[in-house]
Order: structure tokens, then sequence, then C-alpha cells
């Protein structure tokens, strides 16, 4: 074959930058920055897998992040970046695979992209100062990215510059951010945004968090969710393991799921429930919760299965899969999804389903037995998922008919009376059925003549 | 039946309310010094005294107004009290018929000011309302809300109260609030920011082109602790400018202090006025010497306000 001529396949740096940062949302960008120095300290702390009884020690890694609407910043003790990697892995776009196989070892981090991704989608001015080591070996340097300039430079050579700079207070990264993107600007601005992400990180980092992470938002702690599932009475909750072999790699999967908190009395759509929003599937990867409260096709609702309903709202699963190989781990590129064709992932599938349907079983049976359920539940204690034991399936009550059958009553009334209601019956924030039911004791006491 | 707060309350006869309404038009005066308002339109709650709407016109110049009306007797009250010929009276509710209005092509990109001067507590209909009001808010337009501050209106104890507030604004606003900022006086404050911030919000997450820029933010007491919360919509060339002039010393929308002015004769007003400005705080004895006496704080609250003070007179005939 002659050759004529060669077609120009070269990316723009302009080109880059705006694909990169297309499908992930600011808080995603500043998870995945928490991942990076998550992933360094891991790597600190040994290779050790994180489950929910045991993993690595975290307690003496620090990761500060403070914001307003102007800047950003995110300073870790995790240990810092080696010249090394600074020049030749940190910032190559896509990851260099085969000479770094043993950094990767249960770490977060896959697809090479987060962190340039995470800081140009926040900002146009990007500092990142890095003190590596200790003592007289400790290497500082400080690699400043002039956004706007660098996306402009022509060449095809897209390095970034290292300039010396004076050591961190302790080794680790420190990355400043300024001239805010617009998007990040709203974002960060947003008067709720401190909570939210508060909340995101308690949440997706629970793991992590439970064994011994420091994050602070702003100056303040976080402080990780601790999830609670109902065990003792009649109930227990699943909780085992099982190892996937895919190839020459192993993921080890852990499953727990149960019964968080009872189901709701009113199906109303207009009673916006927390508990609702807190119910469903829970899929972590090496600790980290990349799905949360699913209630969708992405975990088990739906298709070949039921779709979600406000009833099954109190079901609790989370699956999690561990591996030294990241790569057979169901990681999506914004860590905001599962990838669902991943093999563990199909394997593991079914093994959602058997939990999920002996709740919505038990929900069914219980609309008609709801006093029979209510004894049976208050019998149980809320246990952390941190200290179960171990239980091949979900243990729930079956309930048989006891005492006289009864009825629900619905109806609607104008908001504003309700609440002008629940304020004259001395708590505005009573909830509505809570109203409806004083309303009819009410009734009931002024006209029924009970012998 | 909910009784019209028209037949309760005698609108003219609040001096709080009225030193309020002149702190807000002072503003209006001068941000329109920057905005675009030759075919502004002032929309709001004339009730059948139309004091805001007179003032509108005669601070202002604007001249085209429409007062919603929800109560028919009301309605046909409003219509008969017009103060000019322009103003038009809609009867519903303002959430139902502001939606149909801004939709017409007359008012497609004309500027309002909207207040909507409610004499009830915040509810989950007004945010929702307000949201509403913060999209539609065209180029150099002004939004303002009044609402009942009154403690009881949101629970009798501090608890139901931070619950209620929660259930209003959402639980992310409302965690870090202690237990002194839902107490009166304080909760009229706290309600305040609560909808500022949440109106910032709605332009940040909507990202408006003209961005919001908060103006106002004034508690006020003359029998219920009330807030009236108001921002700005510049459009993008006079958002600068805006900020700069609401960021002066001199602005004066943002009241800390609730206005909480006594209630006093005319002949009172006449007298104390003469004694001022004054470098001096007026002491009780000052008064004394004046012929008569008032309360520390009576006095204090006089002496901040008093070019704004009302005189009433009733007519005995």
């Amino acid at each position: 074959v002659v050759e004529i001529a060669r077609a120009n396949a070269n990316a723009s740096r302009a080109f880059f930058v705006r694909m990169l940062t297309r499908d992930i949302a600011v808080e995603d960008c500043i998870l995945d920055l928490i991942d990076n120095s998550v992933d360094s300290a891991w790597r600190g702390l040994g290779k050790k897998p994180l489950g929910l009884q045991s993993g690595p020690d975290f307690s003496q890694v620090k990761i500060e992040i403070d914001f307003d609407e102007t800047k950003f910043s995110i300073k870790d003790n995790s240990g810092g970046m080696s010249l090394d990697v600074a020049k030749n892995y940190a910032f190559t776009f896509g990851r260099i695979d085969e000479d770094r196989e043993d950094e990767a070892e249960f770490s977060i981090g896959v697809y090479g992209i987060g962190l340039k991704r995470a800081m140009f989608k926040l900002g146009r001015g990007i500092d990142i100062f890095s003190t590596h080591g200790n003592g007289a070996d400790a290497i500082s340097f400080a690699v400043p990215i002039n956004v706007d300039k660098w996306v402009k430079g022509k060449s095809n050579n897209w390095d970034f510059p290292i300039d010396e700079a004076p050591a961190l207070s302790s080794p680790g990264m420190h990355i400043k951010i300024s001239k805010l993107t617009e998007l990040a600007k709203s974002t960060l601005g947003d008067t709720d945004f401190e909570t939210l992400l508060t909340d995101m990180i308690a949440r997706d980092y629970s793991l992590h968090l439970f064994h011994g992470l420091n994050v602070t938002v702003n100056k303040k702690r976080v402080e990780g969710r601790i999830f609670k599932l109902l065990s003792g009475g009649e109930f227990e909750p699943l909780n085992e393991y099982y190892v996937e072999k895919i190839g020459n790699g192993t993921v080890t999967v852990e499953i727990a799921a149960g019964y968080a908190f009872p189901p709701p009395e009113t199906n109303d759509p207009t009673e916006k429930s927390e508990r609702e929003e807190r119910s469903g599937w829970y899929v972590a990867c090496n600790g980290r919760i990349v799905m949360a409260a699913d209630k969708s096709i992405l975990s088990v609702w739906g298709d070949d299965f039921p779709g979600w309903h406000p009833q099954y709202t109190g079901f609790f699963g989370i699956i999690l899969f561990s591996s030294d190989e990241t790569e057979l781990l169901p990681l999506t590129t914004t860590k905001r999804s599962v990838d669902t064709s991943s093999i563990v992932y199909r394997r593991a599938r079914p093994k959602m389903k058997t939990p999920t349907r002996a709740w919505i079983d038990y929900t069914n049976a219980r609309k008609n037995e709801v006093v029979a359920a209510e004894k049976r539940e208050s019998l149980a204690t809320q246990t952390s998922i941190f200290s179960m034991s171990h239980s091949a399936k979900v243990a729930l009550p079956s309930l048989k008919r006891t005492g006289p059958r009864e009825t629900s009553i619905q109806f609607r009334v104008e908001m504003e009376r309700a609440k002008k209601l629940a304020r004259a019956l001395g708590d505005v924030t009573l909830a509505n059925r809570e109203v409806g039911k004083r309303a009819f004791d009410y009734t009931y006491d002024e006209l029924v003549d009970d012998e | 039946m909910i009784r019209p707060s028209f037949t309760a309350v005698n609108y003219s006869l609040r001096p709080s309310k009225t030193i309020q309404r002149s702190i807000v038009f002072d503003g209006l005066r001068r941000l329109q010094e920057i905005l675009n308002w030759d075919r502004a339109a002032y929309l709001g709650f004339g009730s059948i005294w139309f004091t805001d709407f007179i003032l509108a016109h005669r601070v202002l110049g604007l001249g085209r107004m429409i007062s919603v009306e929800e109560n028919l007797i009301g309605y046909r009250r409003a219509c008969f009290n017009r103060p000019y010929k322009f103003v038009q009276v809609v009867r519903g509710r303002s959430s139902d018929v502001l939606p149909d209005i801004f939709a017409q092509a007359r008012f497609r990109n004309t500027p309002t000011i909207l207040w909507l001067d409610y004499d009830s507590e915040i509810t989950e209909a007004i945010i929702e309302e307000l949201r509403w009001a913060v999209v539609e808010a065209k180029d150099d337009s002004v939004l303002l809300v009044t609402i009942d501050a009154t403690d009881k209106l949101y629970g009798i104890n501090t608890k139901q109260r931070l619950a209620r507030l929660a259930e209003l604004f959402g639980d992310r606003a409302t965690r870090s609030l202690q237990r002194e900022e839902v107490k009166d006086p304080q909760l009229a404050e706290t309600i305040g920011s609560l909808v500022m911030s949440m109106l910032k919000n709605v332009s940040r997450r909507t990202a408006k082109s003209n961005p919001i820029i908060p103006a106002f933010q004034i508690p006020y007491r003359d029998k219920a602790a009330m807030v009236t919360v108001g921002a700005v919509f510049p459009s993008p060339e006079l958002q600068r400018k805006t900020l700069t002039k609401i960021q002066s010393p001199s602005w004066g929308g943002f009241v800390t202090e609730p206005i909480v002015a006594p209630h006093l004769t005319s002949k009172e007003v006449a007298v104390l006025q003469g004694a001022l400005p004054s470098r001096e705080e007026l002491t009780r004895r000052s008064v004394q010497e004046l012929g008569f006496d008032l309360e520390v704080d009576q006095l204090r609250a006089f002496q901040e306000h008093y070019r704004r003070y009302p005189t009433f007179a009733q007519v005995l005939s």
C-alpha cells in the first residue's frame, strides 16, 4: 500500500477542555478531587480493601475544603505527589496504565481524567502545590495553570510548567482555584450549597468517614452518615459477601439489605418524604458510594421486576464492590452512576433482587395489618450497618390478621386550611395524617354514641 | 371565611408601615435614575387605599398599573376607589392572574415593579409564587414581598418554628439556625434572610441573564411583626451600576433594627420635628422640656425615622 498523505487527527486543547468538562456537575468535580486525596492517602496506608466492618485506618488523614463565590481550595495531608508522578503521569490526559499498575490498587480513580476535569470545570486560574517526602528528602513544587492562556497555545506539546515552591505544612497537596467559571460561581455561591456538599460527602464517603477520615467543609467537620437497619425480634437484615473471579482478577462483593424505617401510611405525592429520598439501593466501589438511593432500572426496579413505588419507602440496600483492579468495578467516569455493562454488576443484580422482593411482599401484607406490623417493628432496634452480624437472607415477620379489621380514609383539603387546623391543634408541623386522625377522633367523640 | 385585611386595618394609620413604604419608594426613586422605566408597570395589591399606587405615580411617574384583588366586595370597592384612570383592577388570586398578565403581549418586554404586599405569614403557595416571579422578572424589574413574621404563626415554641421554617425553606437552608434566631424580635430578620437567600438561589439555579441583586430588607412592626424583602433584576449592561448604587453607604434599603414607630399626635410630631435634626440623641428630659413625655425606645425610633414620620388627622364632623 502506498501512503499518499496523512490525515490530521490531533485534538485541540480547547476541544479537550470543552469535552472533558461537559457531562459532570460541580459537586461531582469536588468529589473527584476528594477521591484524589483519598487515593493518595490509601496508597500510603498499604493495600487493604475497605468494607463495612474492616478497612484501613484513615484517622490521620485530613482533607480541608474551603470555598466561596470567588474561589475554591482543597488541601490534604495525604503524602503529596512525587516529582516523577507530576512529570510523567498526573497531568497526562488519560492514564498510562502499564507502568503504574501498583499505584492503582484499591483506588477510586480509574480514567486518569478526574483531576484535570475537575479543575477545568471549576475555574480558569489553577495553582497546584505539592510536598512529597519528609525532612531533607522532601520535594515541593507548584504547577500553575492559566487555563485561558494554555488553551490558546498552538504547539502539540501540552506541557504544564512545574515551578519551585515552598514546602506545605505537611506532605500533601493543596489545589487553589480562582477565576471561577460561571457555573462554579453560581453553584458555590448558592446559599444551600455548603450543606448540600456536606450531605453528599457524609453519604458518599460514609465508609471512609466511619474508618476515621477527617473532612472539613468551610472549617466545619463532616460527620459520616451511619446507615441503620432494623434487627432483633423477627427482623434480620441480610449481610453476606462473596468473591467474584474475572479473568485473573478478583472482586469482593459485600451486600447488606433490610428495613430502615416503616413505610409511609399515605402515598400522597404532595407529601414529600425525606425517608423516601433515602430509600433504595446504594452501590459503592472501593468504598466510595457512586449511586445512592436508586429507585430505577439501574439497580433492580422495573423491567422484569416491580418498579419503585412510595409504598416501598423504608427499604435500604447497599452493595460494595472492592478490587485492587479498579477496571473490574462498575465505575463510570463521573462516579455518579453504575456501569450496567460491568460483569460483576450484572452477576450481582439477581442477588440484589431477593431481599428487595422480600421487602415488597412485606409492605403489601403490611397495608392490611398496620397495627400488628407496628407492634412487631417496635420490638426490633436500629443497628448500624457497620456492626451487623452475618446473615444469608433478610428475615421479616409474616403478618397474620389480629384484632378488628381496619380501613383507611383519604381526603383532600386546601393546604392552607390543613396548616391552620394543625396550628389550632397546637402544632403547626403536625403531619397531615395526624391532623386528619385528630379531626376524625374529635368528630367521632362528638357524634358517635359508643356503648 | 377568611376576612380580607382591608376590613380589619385602616391602611393609612400604620406609622411603621408608612415609614417602610417611604424607604422603599426612596430606593425605587434612586433605582429609577439608572434603570430604564419609561414603559415600566407597577403591579401590586392596592386594596381600597392604593397608597403605594399613588406613590408609584407621584414619585416615579409610572403610568401603567394593575392591582390584584381576590375578594368580590374588595374588588368592587377597589374599582370604585381607583386613584387614576390608568389603574386597572383585576379580580383573582395573584398566583392565578399574574401569569396571565405577564403572558400578555403588552407586558412582554416590560420592566415590572411587583410588590406582593401580603398580610399573612409566608406559605408554601407564596414561596412558589416568589419562585415564579424571580424566573419571570424581565430586565430592570423589581420584586418586593411583604409578609407577617409574627412568631406564633410559625409555631408555639422554637422547636415548632424551626421545623416549620425547615418545611417552608428546606432543611439545608435552615439547619444552622439557632433557637434565638426564631424568637421574636429576631424572627422577622431571620425570615427576611431566608426569603432573600431563596430568591438568590432561584436566580442562580435558573441561570438568569439578569441576575438578582438584593436591594431591600426591612423589618417593621405596627401591631404585627412584618418584613419586606426586595430585589432588582437589572439588564446585564446595568448590573455594575446598580450594584454600585446599592452598595453605597447612602443606600437605605437594608434596615437592621425593626422599625417600631410610636403612635404620636400631630401636635407631638410637630414639636419633636421642630427639635430635629440634632447631633445629640433626644432624651426624655428634652422631651419633657418640650412639654410632654415619651419612652426612650419610642424616642430612638422617632429620631431615626423622623423625616418619614407620617402625620394623621381624624376629621371630626
